[in-house]
């Protein structure tokens, strides 16, 4: 019954989903001179005679003549301007979220409640270590966690993303050459063609040369095509596993050995680490340096594009190169501390320790779920997943250019290419319709190799209903397209804030600012 | 729920293993279902592509599963070993500061809309998030003078190696100038983000008395690099919270070999003194979280990033930017992520960065804080902090025992401070901890030329009271402690 009411609702002019459409005045409009939205105390008598004697202390033409343009609003305005926005914004708690590679599960509230704890909030990290014990012992066990997981031996909690960790990792690789005496010659870091944009730009950053090799049939490592690259200017292979397709490496031990015979090392990108928690460790696998997206698979929120986190661990003789410093534990006198002791240390990354309130919401996750509440949330993002590839694969237009016979794993890659090639609706079309529909889509046009490619991970949070619903809009798609009538898809989405948008505009003549938008307007 | 399910749910009331976890939706008959579907006999077997000896087949040695109550309790109970600058008379900054967070920034922050949705992919559902954070870059555009921003970086350190790496992109030379005198962990940041583009890194000190750039050391620098420099860097006010009076010449200086002139700023400082883009800068950096965000132990931050409005310039930046468009049908406004043929994911090896995942909800909240402060309110913050700091200065200097302000330039929110008598600053430090002060940050380590100096901070954070307090703990030491 369910199940036909949502039908309908999808089929009759897509009724079961609005979002807010607020006028776009830009808080700049709004404002009117003379309102104020927050206080400053003000100053006792004696300090406005400080105040007075140290203005005259700067010389003029160092003083700011005009006040910034910042809008003046009052605090009912901000707050209505902003709520608004919100309710023009679609996250997890909106709806269904399965951008592939994104991880987009429910990002449970205990764990904002954890992370606004006047505890961990108002600490000044240069405080002295015996007013930190609190944060310290998080982030020591946090760390010890994420080591066993992955199977490696020690953990920076520093990095501040996916990407930062990625960064970390292969300096960490870098500077091990060095201490080989080998990074005169080793300059070259293999990446797979489905890898993840970050990938080749982290290997650039860091001095290397990308050597691209391409993926095999089943959307794998091509195990010849990687002999052939590999010279002694290798200095190591960046890989996900499972890969950006939602395979899982068969041959991940052939390709760990083929690059180890060479020394050089093998970085995992943790993007993918949803699908094997308990299962499968990097360690074992053969890596050497790994990086967790902790805004992934640890559930904290992205927030429209961060803050996250990006752990990195490494095999013991690698530690040395972490940055500094580490967090350690004195056990004899129960006392956590600051460890800049690391002889061959990569240096610094950046400021002070790490993304101190996202890692405690990986803390807080991981002692919700437990050793084998794990284990059971890759379980089932890998069930929902394969289930949503068996349905999907099934439809008219659709298909699973690699894996469709076996198991993927946490998400799977579909192509819309015969759709396209038969009917115009492309991938790009296909987004835009679910979105009608009060779906999030997928990534598209992601991995590059697949054309047309909808890249869908369900994750474990979402219950079979929406899942079931999802792939009815897809059924929906592939019948509206082959039985003629494409307009409501052509010109989705219609339940949005705005319809499709002029990207080719933003680009040509870019108005990044209220200060360009007011200069276009004088000319 | 559906209808079918209600059967399943009585036995499931009888052995509790089986009702799923909170987080967990899907029930035991459901992944049956499931499983038939797919032809699959067992969630196992989803597993068979792996490689059975590479398979982890022991106890992973993680806690237990906690319920939500044991979990919280959990988690309080290690964070009372915190003691908060709330129960600290703390005069520490160098980087972060305690500013006031008003009520209304977490709440919109919080909304769940917010907080859990991705990057703005899909821009048509994604509109008050860009919004958000185009009228973000509009703001700090405002206060920096400069009309390029971008949606936001992680901190400040990492910023300045970006700059950094803007600056041999857009002038193809690769040696970039930075005061020795800068946050160190500012400085080892950039040390390592310019090790693999082999970018060199010159330093250049600073006028011992007046605590500003060198202004003869740097010219002479400037004068042995020439055509090699890619850009020159300067905080101002600087780390030692000092205003730097030379920079307009300095940024000529810079301009005469075609470099990039990069300043740093504090955001809160911009309701006072001359913004960056008056100043002369091509790029402005600096940390956002005075703007709204808590400390929460460093991290996470808010890297700022403007840029002066110039094509070749726009092409070499870093980071995400957000535009103002139409809709493709209509002259409706909508907001979408543009420019992004410098990014990693079409760039890839030749990307401008490789950042992807960035600190857009701090954008946010700083959006937000600015929006209630207005300019008149960030004018009187900034003067707040002005006449506390310079305050406390003038009643540190009428110690004997005290040099203060140790440089004579002029200072905004910071200023160092030296115990005259060297060998008194490790009881120095343990007194004032005993009485819950935290006379500022510590410069012996990193800068011990300066003695046993203290850069301290004031914000509007620091009561008449708490200063009042300091001072009398300072006389008391003093006074037991046989100060000369
Ligand atoms: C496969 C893969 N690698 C790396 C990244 C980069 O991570 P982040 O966005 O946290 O920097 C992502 C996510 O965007 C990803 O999906």
């Amino acid at each position: 019954m369910t199940q036909f009411l949502n039908f309908l609702g999808h089929m009759e002019g897509n009724k079961v989903f609005k979002q807010s459409k607020w006028p776009k005045t830009l808080i700049f409009e709004k404002s009117t001179p003379g309102r104020i939205g927050y206080q400053v105390p003000e100053l006792s008598s004696e300090e406005e005679k400080v105040l007075e004697k140290a203005k005259r202390t700067i010389s003029s033409d160092l003083l700011r003549e005009n006040s910034p343009n910042l809008p003046e609003v009052s605090e009912l305005e901000v707050v209505r301007h902003f709520t608004r926005l919100s309710q023009m914004t679609y996250g997890v708690d909106s709806g269904f979220y399965p951008l592939g590679s994104c991880t987009m599960k429910y990002n449970p509230k205990i764990c904002d409640t954890a992370a606004s704890m006047i505890d961990a909030q108002n600490i000044h990290p240069y405080q002295p270590e015996d007013t930190i014990q609190g944060s310290l012992q998080i982030m020591y066990e946090l760390a010890k966690w994420l080591a066993e997981l992955s199977g490696m031996a020690g953990v920076t909690l520093q990095p501040a993303a996916g990407a930062h960790g990625e960064y970390t990792g292969i300096m960490i690789l870098r500077k091990y050459h060095e201490s080989q005496n080998n990074l005169a010659i080793k300059n070259e870091i293999i990446v797979p063609d489905s890898a993840h944009g970050t990938n080749p730009a982290t290997v650039s950053m860091c001095g290397f040369k990308t050597i691209v090799i391409p993926s095999n049939n089943d959307g794998c490592v091509d195990i010849d095509a990687l002999r052939s690259s590999v010279t002694n200017k290798t200095a190591g292979m960046m890989l996900t596993n499972p890969n950006t397709l939602g395979i899982f490496e068969p041959n991940i031990k052939e390709i760990t050995d083929i690059i180890h015979d060479v020394d050089g090392l093998m970085y995992y990108d943790g993007a993918n680490f949803n699908a094997i928690m308990g299962k499968v460790r990097p360690g074992d696998m053969g890596f050497d340096i790994v990086h967790f997206n902790i805004h992934k698979t640890f559930a904290t929120p992205h927030g429209g594009g961060g803050p996250g986190a990006g752990p990195v661990g490494v095999v013991s003789h690698l530690i040395p190169f972490l940055p500094v410093p580490s967090v350690a534990y004195n056990s004899t006198s129960d006392f956590y501390y600051l460890n800049y002791n690391h002889k061959q240390t990569i240096g610094k990354v950046r400021s002070y320790f790490g993304n101190f309130s996202i890692l405690l919401r990986a803390y807080t996750y991981i002692l919700r779920l437990g050793q084998t509440g794990l284990t059971r949330v890759s379980e089932m993002a890998n069930l929902n997943a394969n289930y949503m590839k068996a349905q999907c694969a099934r439809i008219d237009g659709f298909s699973v250019p690699y894996g469709e016979n076996s198991s993927c794993m946490h998400e799977f890659v579909l192509s819309a290419k015969k759709l396209y090639k038969e009917t115009e609706i492309s991938a790009l079309d296909i987004s835009k319709y679910l979105l009608d529909n009060g779906l999030h889509p997928p990534t598209v046009y992601f991995p590059l190799i697949v054309p047309e490619a909808l890249m869908i991970e369900p994750t474990e949070t979402e219950p079979k209903e929406i899942i079931d619903d999802f792939i009815q809009v897809i059924r929906n798609i592939s019948k509206l397209a082959y039985s003629g009538k494409k307009e409501d898809i052509q010109n989705a989405p219609i339940n949005t804030s705005v319809g499709r948008i002029d990207d080719v505009k933003a680009a040509r003549d870019p108005i990044i600012s209220y200060r360009m938008l007011k200069k276009q307007k004088k000319n | 729920m559906k209808r079918s399910s209600i059967q399943e749910v009585i036995p499931a009331l009888h052995s509790i293993q089986h009702l799923s976890h909170p987080f967990l939706p899907q029930t035991e008959s459901q992944i049956k279902t499931m499983l038939k579907t797919m032809n699959v006999s067992s969630i196992e077997d989803l597993y068979s592509i792996i490689p059975k000896e590479l398979r982890f087949e022991g106890k992973l040695n993680l806690p237990k599963t906690h319920s939500e109550q044991e979990t919280l309790r959990k988690i309080q109970s290690v964070l009372q070993k915190n003691v908060t600058t709330d129960d600290l008379i703390s005069f520490l900054g160098a980087g972060i500061y305690p500013h006031f967070i008003p009520s209304v920034v977490p709440s919109i922050v919080n909304r769940s809309e917010f907080i859990t949705s991705y990057t703005p992919y899909a821009p048509e559902v994604s509109q008050g998030m860009l919004q958000g954070l185009w009228e973000y870059q509009s703001m700090i555009a405002e206060l920096t003078q400069l009309d390029l921003v971008n949606s936001s970086m992680y901190d400040f350190a990492t910023t300045l190696g970006e700059a950094a790496l803007m600056s041999t992109r857009a002038t193809k030379k690769n040696t970039f100038l930075v005061p020795e005198y800068i946050q160190p962990e500012r400085l080892n940041t950039l040390i390592t983000y310019t090790t693999g583009p082999k970018l060199k890194i010159v330093t250049y000190p600073c006028d011992k008395l007046t605590g500003q750039a060198d202004l003869e050391k740097l010219t002479s620098i400037i004068e042995l690099k020439r055509n090699q420099i890619s850009g020159v860097y300067i905080e101002n006010p600087n780390f030692w919270g000092v205003i730097e009076e030379e920079i307009v010449q300095i940024g000529e200086l810079t301009h005469d070999q075609n470099s990039l002139f990069i300043i740093g700023f504090d955001p809160i400082s911009l309701g006072l003194l001359r913004s960056p883009g008056e100043l002369g800068a091509d790029i402005a950096i600096g940390d956002g979280q005075p703007l709204g965000l808590p400390m929460n132990f460093g991290g996470p931050l808010l890297g700022l990033f403007a840029v002066k409005n110039d094509k070749k310039l726009v092409r070499a930046m870093p980071g995400r930017i957000i535009g103002l468009t139409t809709e493709i049908n209509s002259s409706n406004r909508a907001f979408t992520m543009t420019l992004q043929t410098r990014e990693q994911h079409i760039r890839r090896e030749r990307a401008t960065s490789n950042i992807c995942t960035n600190n857009a909800l701090c954008a946010l909240a700083s959006t937000v804080y600015l929006s209630l402060i207005g300019p008149h309110g960030l004018k009187s913050l900034a003067e707040t902090s002005l006449a506390k700091a310079h305050h406390l200065a003038e009643r540190l200097s009428m110690f004997d025992e005290i040099s203060s302000p140790h440089f004579t330039g002029p200072f905004f929110k910071e200023f160092v401070f030296t115990l005259n008598s060297p060998s008194l600053m490790d009881s120095f430090t343990k007194f004032m901890r005993t009485r819950n002060i935290i006379p500022g940050l510590s410069l012996i380590k990193d800068f011990p030329s300066l003695g046993s100096s203290y850069l301290a901070s004031v914000t509007e954070m620091t009561t008449s009271s708490d200063m009042e307090l300091f001072l009398d703990t300072v006389l008391e030491f003093f006074r037991t402690h046989g100060g000369k």
